[in-house]
């Protein structure tokens, strides 16, 4: 009898639905991910896109169209939908724990002794940069409720309802705006970490903040008994004051005899996990969210310096590559994007959540004594809301806080300022994003096996490719680049060349390299045959971009491994996949 | 009507019990397979214990309400789905892992002799427990339908033929025999045992479900046909695909995110495959490993953080959550356990033992392949349990063959250790008891230096600190004991010392020791050594060379305030153990 009950039989998921739908829903987010990447937007976007595609709006619509051709209605196989089916339960939980994992990942990234560091500035733009949307927010929500999307629970509880609006339109999303920073090179500058901590301090505030909003929610009589909002919201602050002091302190002194005794880094991975769960088991009986609990596990843990960067790097790595997409895909299966689709409250939550947000943290930067450029630089960056407004949002929603209408505008709103924050940070300070080599050559653009054996012909060579993919003739390339050979030799030391030229009718910047085994003779110092020959083709007027094309192909392979890694690869994908790699590393 | 929906089929006191379980779970089961550890037995003994703490054996028994609470069996369905689908996903991902270790470049390497040792080494405990399988079913635990007793006893012979991969992987990276040519060879028999044991498995799986289903032995035919035809296609035209795609994932996406999930889709995927043709969905899971692991594309670090992800996270679930179900005490058949550990160890050891011989080894290195090739671990657990939840055998049967795993993975190292005279490689950690962290050294002479260091000695030896530090002194007068890079490491041997044993001081303002490289020495380790055990001193010299070979555990050892942080810092700065 007891086998039966291993095996399930009473009732268990069917696990080729559930691995299968596990699957699809992880393929397509990643695949849609890496393809917002590819066009520099951020992942999330691609991940969320996946739930859309997968979800009631456009699977959902086609099933049914289908099934007469199929013979069976393929998504609600897939996707079953029956709150008692054993399948949805079993997916549910999984999406459960991954929501966990996520926030644990995001609290590691809060460095608390950062913001202290940041001192004044960074109180002055967070408080203005959360108070003023944050008053926006709660003051439109409280006045017109319906128009915006008050769910059942929002109605009944207006004031609770008002206070998630304004902290929905006050978070800042810590991830996206690192990652916009670290494509600007400004992660580690004084404005970088002005803006990092802000965002952190903010970040606790709203999670904070939303805590006290899930307990003040009315509470179904069919769910038993529970708290009163004064026992909820109190034992919430306790909570969070004692693992920010006493808890944060325990696992500082923890981690090192786990590190000296247990297993290495396998310990460390498990205690993680276990505080993380535990503090999420907590905060789940105390009716706020379980999420809540990781995140401040997460900035406990993540504060202490004794935590090896590979341990978090480890956490980090399989949570947004496996866990990460399967949430935000989730999302998009149990919302209609297209019947939720409402003109109103999406325009009035983005102008209210961009203008509230830039202007709040530019007063707030202003008063901290920093320049207007600056100042608007950091309004800019603080408005992202990216994946913590979407977390946010899909909660409310599932509280019955927000209605379906009002999800689909902060999960719109959220992705908007996402795209947004970057370009306009871009624009302001008049930077550029910092591109590696593998921003600029494709596969197309690699020679695995040049035949040439001297400069000359190595040049003709690559020149030809470099006809095909500018559209000039290859004569008039390799004939300017012969000619700029002629005044001085372009070899380099440890058997790189760059050969170059500039041309008129050129629009964009091109380079081609070629890998010879043979080595051809370019003269370098050294005396060493070049092995790797980058021809870089530049326009006549763009003077800046010869110098970067050549800093990055020279920067690139000074590595002398990198170097070694490349000299053997069979394919232009696989020499490819060497630069991508490089340019991961850092 | 969507807010019903979307508000969750699990209600927040469902998930505030599914986290309660799997954090007690998880964390019981890390702490206990530490403690194996420490003892040098396998992680998976400790896991498996806190199962069987956690289950019906002992807290079922205690309070079998606290149980049904923490780990619901019947009734109460939503909490029971939710942790059954995560233990399910944790054994594909387990089982991903296994698979990703085979490296079928290195079984061709191998040639005849892995050949001859896996498959002598497969044969024989085959046919020794297809024997007794058929010969006495119920003395041992059958646990299906009469017409079932030729899958249980294939079963039981494939049980007895398979062999744990990582436990020897783990056995002969400790006895420092990872990289020789016996090792290569233990590893690729082992490789080929699991790889045409899961196979056999899947067979057995589908003579299961065939019997189940009414169509009889067309259907059986269609699924074999299917498996054998998945296994071949993955493992050629799959494993190609995969050495293809894997250089455009690395060329197009993000680092190491996207072969990540690459890896993770595709297990996924092929897991959902090998359930829809009605073998386990974990068989799936293991041939995708297979294929992907043998691909030279794949990086080490991705390898390294799936590896690391799931054998500390998802492992210990799993392993954890079969002592869920089974009682052992009540299912403790100690005829049953005798017979099934006799056969297992028998006939792996005979087994292997004339592969080896036949492959022209040694003696002594045959009986040493046999011992090694006799650990089971994880494997085996994984299997017993798979025909446990098909009802192919009993709980008895599952009690002794979850003991018989672990009892042969615990004997493996001894035996193979004791066979070859070799002892296992000892870290500097190991010679650093308590206490023997002399801290901050004060003054810059040597001579107070040692005599600084002695006392912590004599704290921790029982001899008198006059004595260590006249021996030590009298060494360091001869030839000086620093070592480039601001080390020290003045030794001596002591008459009446029964253990080896390291001091450690530190100095910021450093401490002349003439070193080679005119450096002062910023860490000393005091090297004491009986006179019993000669070989000791070098054992311990090598150790601290190697613990202080880096820059940063250097730096970071310096900084350490106290022993715990001093051993985490070398613990930190060593290469990751596989568990």
């Amino acid at each position: 009898m007891m086998s039966t009950l291993a095996a399930g039989v009473a009732k268990s998921s069917n696990p080729v639905v559930l691995l299968l739908s596990l699957a699809v829903l992880l393929g397509l987010a990643r695949l849609l991910g890496e393809y917002a990447r590819m066009l520099k937007q951020p992942m999330v976007l691609g991940e969320i896109l996946a739930g859309v595609v997968l979800g009631p709006t456009v699977l959902g619509m086609l099933s049914p169209v289908l099934e007469p051709t199929i013979g069976f209605h393929f998504y609600d196989w897939l996707f079953p939908a029956a709150a008692d089916n054993p399948t949805r339960i079993a997916f549910d939980g999984i999406v459960e724990i991954s929501a966990i994992l996520l926030l644990l990942v995001v609290g590691l990234e809060v460095d608390l002794s950062t913001v202290r560091r940041q001192g004044k500035a960074t109180a002055f733009v967070s408080m203005l940069g959360v108070a003023v949307p944050f008053l926006l927010g709660f003051a439109l929500a409280y006045m017109v409720p319906t128009t915006l999307g008050a769910g059942d629970k929002g109605i009944e509880a207006p004031l609770a309802f008002a206070i998630f609006v304004g902290i929905a339109l006050s978070i800042t999303a810590l991830p996206v705006i690192a990652k916009v920073l670290m494509d600007l090179n400004l992660a580690k500058s004084d404005l970088g970490m002005l803006i990092i901590s802000s965002a952190m301090l903010n970040d606790l505030v709203g999670w904070i903040g939303f805590a006290v909003v899930l307990a003040l929610l009315p509470v179904d009589a069919t769910a038993g008994p529970s708290m009163s909002v004064g026992l909820t919201i109190s034992l919430t602050l306790i909570f969070l004051a004692l693992m920010l002091t006493i808890g944060r302190w325990l696992c500082h002194r923890a981690l090192p005899y786990i590190q000296s005794r247990w297993s290495w880094p396998g310990g460390v991975l498990g205690f993680v996990s276990v505080v993380a769960i535990v503090c999420a088991a907590f905060t789940e009986h105390l009716g706020i969210h379980s999420i809540f609990g990781a995140f401040v596990a997460g900035v406990a843990i993540g504060d202490s310096p004794r935590l090896r960067e590979r341990t978090r790097e480890t956490i980090h790595q399989f949570v947004t590559n496996f866990f990460a997409p399967i949430f935000f895909a989730s999302i998009g299966l149990r919302i209609n994007f297209i019947s939720s689709f409402d003109p109103v409250a999406i325009v009035i939550v983005l102008l209210v959540a961009f203008i509230g947000k830039s202007g709040g943290c530019y007063l707030g930067a202003k008063f901290a004594g920093m320049g207007k450029r600056e100042s608007m630089a950091t309004a800019f960056g603080m408005t992202c809301q990216g994946a913590v407004g979407i977390i946010l949002g899909q909660l409310a929603y599932q509280a019955g806080l927000i209605s379906e209408e009002l999800l689909v505008a902060v999960v719109i709103m959220a992705l908007t300022t996402s795209l947004f924050a970057g370009p306009a940070m871009q624009a302001v300070l008049k930077m550029k994003t910092q591109r590696r080599l593998a921003d600029v050559v494709s596969e197309r653009n690699i020679l695995i096996n040049l035949k040439a054996n001297t400069a000359q012909e190595a040049i003709t060579e690559l020149a030809a490719r470099g006809a095909e993919i500018t559209g000039l003739s290859a004569g008039k390339i390799s004939q300017a680049a012969i000619n700029r050979e002629r005044i001085m030799h372009t070899g380099l030391p440890n058997g790189l060349a760059v050969p170059h030229a500039r041309l008129e009718s050129l629009n964009r910047p091109c380079m081609v390299i070629g890998k010879s085994t043979a080595g051809v003779d370019f003269d370098a110092q050294d005396g060493s045959p070049a092995h790797l020959i980058g021809l870089l083709l530049t326009p006549e007027n763009d003077h800046e971009a010869q110098i970067e094309l050549l800093a990055m192909f020279a920067r690139t392979f000074q590595d002398a491994s990198m170097r070694s890694r490349v000299l053997t690869a069979e394919t232009p994908t696989e020499f490819r996949a060497e630069l991508n790699l490089a340019a991961s590393e850092h | 009507m969507m807010h019903m929906l979307a508000a969750a089929t699990l209600d927040p006191s469902d998930i505030t019990r599914l986290m309660i379980a799997l954090a007690v779970l998880l964390g019981l089961a890390r702490v206990l397979g530490e403690l194996a550890r420490r003892f040098n037995q396998p992680m998976v003994l400790g896991e498996i214990l806190a199962g069987v703490l956690l289950g019906p054996t002992v807290l079922g028994y205690i309070s079998p309400v606290g149980m049904e609470w923490l780990f619901p069996a019947s009734g109460y369905e939503e909490g029971r789905i939710a942790l059954d689908s995560f233990v399910t996903v944790s054994a594909i991902l387990l089982l991903l892992v296994a698979g990703l270790e085979v490296d079928l470049s290195v079984v061709w390497k191998q040639g005849k002799a892995a050949l001859l040792v896996s498959t002598t080494g497969m044969v024989i405990p085959f046919a020794l427990g297809f024997g007794l399988a058929y010969g006495l079913p119920n003395v041992i635990g059958f646990g299906g339908e009469s017409d079932m007793l030729m899958p249980f006893a294939l079963f039981v012979g494939i049980a007895m033929s398979i062999t744990a991969l990582p436990v020897i992987a783990k056995i002969l990276m400790d006895l420092n025999m990872f990289r020789s040519d016996m090792g290569m060879l233990i590893l690729s028999s082992a490789m080929v045992n699991d790889l045409v044991g899961w196979i056999g498995f899947a067979i057995v799986l589908a003579l299961i479900s065939s019997g189940e289903a009414t169509g009889g032995t067309s259907d059986l035919l269609v699924t074999i046909g299917l498996t054998l035809l998945f296994v071949s296609v993955m493992l050629t035209l799959g494993r190609w695909l995969v050495h293809k795609t894997l250089p455009f994932i690395q060329a197009h996406s993000t680092w190491p995110g996207g072969v990540l999930s690459f890896v993770m889709v595709m297990s996924l995927l092929c897991a959902a495959i090998t359930e829809a043709i009605g073998i386990h969905s974990i068989f799936g899971a293991f041939i995708v490993g297979v294929a992907i692991g043998d691909s030279k594309h794949l990086k080490e670090k991705t390898r390294e953080t799936i590896s690391q992800f799931i054998t500390n996270i998802f492992a210990p679930i799993f392993f954890a959550g079969i002592g869920l179900r089974v009682n052992f005490l009540e299912h403790f058949d100690l005829l049953a356990v005798v017979l099934v550990m006799v056969v297992a160890i028998l006939g792996k050891v005979i087994g292997c033992y004339f592969g080896a011989v036949w492959a022209k080894l040694s003696k002594r290195e045959s009986w040493a392949i046999g011992f090694g090739m006799s650990a089971r671990g994880a494997m085996e657990i994984i299997l017993g349990q798979l025909a446990m939840s098909h009802g192919l055998i009993s709980q008895k049967l599952f009690v002794a063959i979850v003991i018989m795993a672990i009892g042969t993975s615990m004997l493996a190292g001894p035996a193979m250790q004791g066979v070859l005279g070799r002892r296992q490689k000892r870290r500097l950690n190991d010679y650093l008891p308590d206490k023997s962290f002399a801290g901050q050294i004060q003054g810059n002479d040597r001579k107070q230096a040692i005599e600084q260091l002695a006392l912590t000695a004599a704290k921790i030896t029982g001899i008198h600190h006059s004595q260590i530090g006249e021996a030590v002194w009298q060494r360091e007068q001869m030839e000086s004991t620093g070592l480039p890079n601001a080390l020290a490491v003045p030794h001596a041997r002591l008459a009446n010392l029964k253990q080896p044993v390291v001091v450690i001081g530190q100095s910021n303002s450093g401490i002349d020791f003439d070193s080679p490289d005119g450096t002062l020495a910023e860490i000393i380790c005091m090297i004491l050594s009986p006179e019993s055990m000669p070989e000791s001193q070098l054992e311990m010299l090598a150790a601290v060379a190697e613990a202080f070979h880096t820059e940063q555990s250097r730096r970071d050892c310096l900084a350490a305030a106290n022993l715990t942080e001093f051993k985490a810092a070398l613990a930190t700065s060593a290469r990751s153990e596989h568990s």
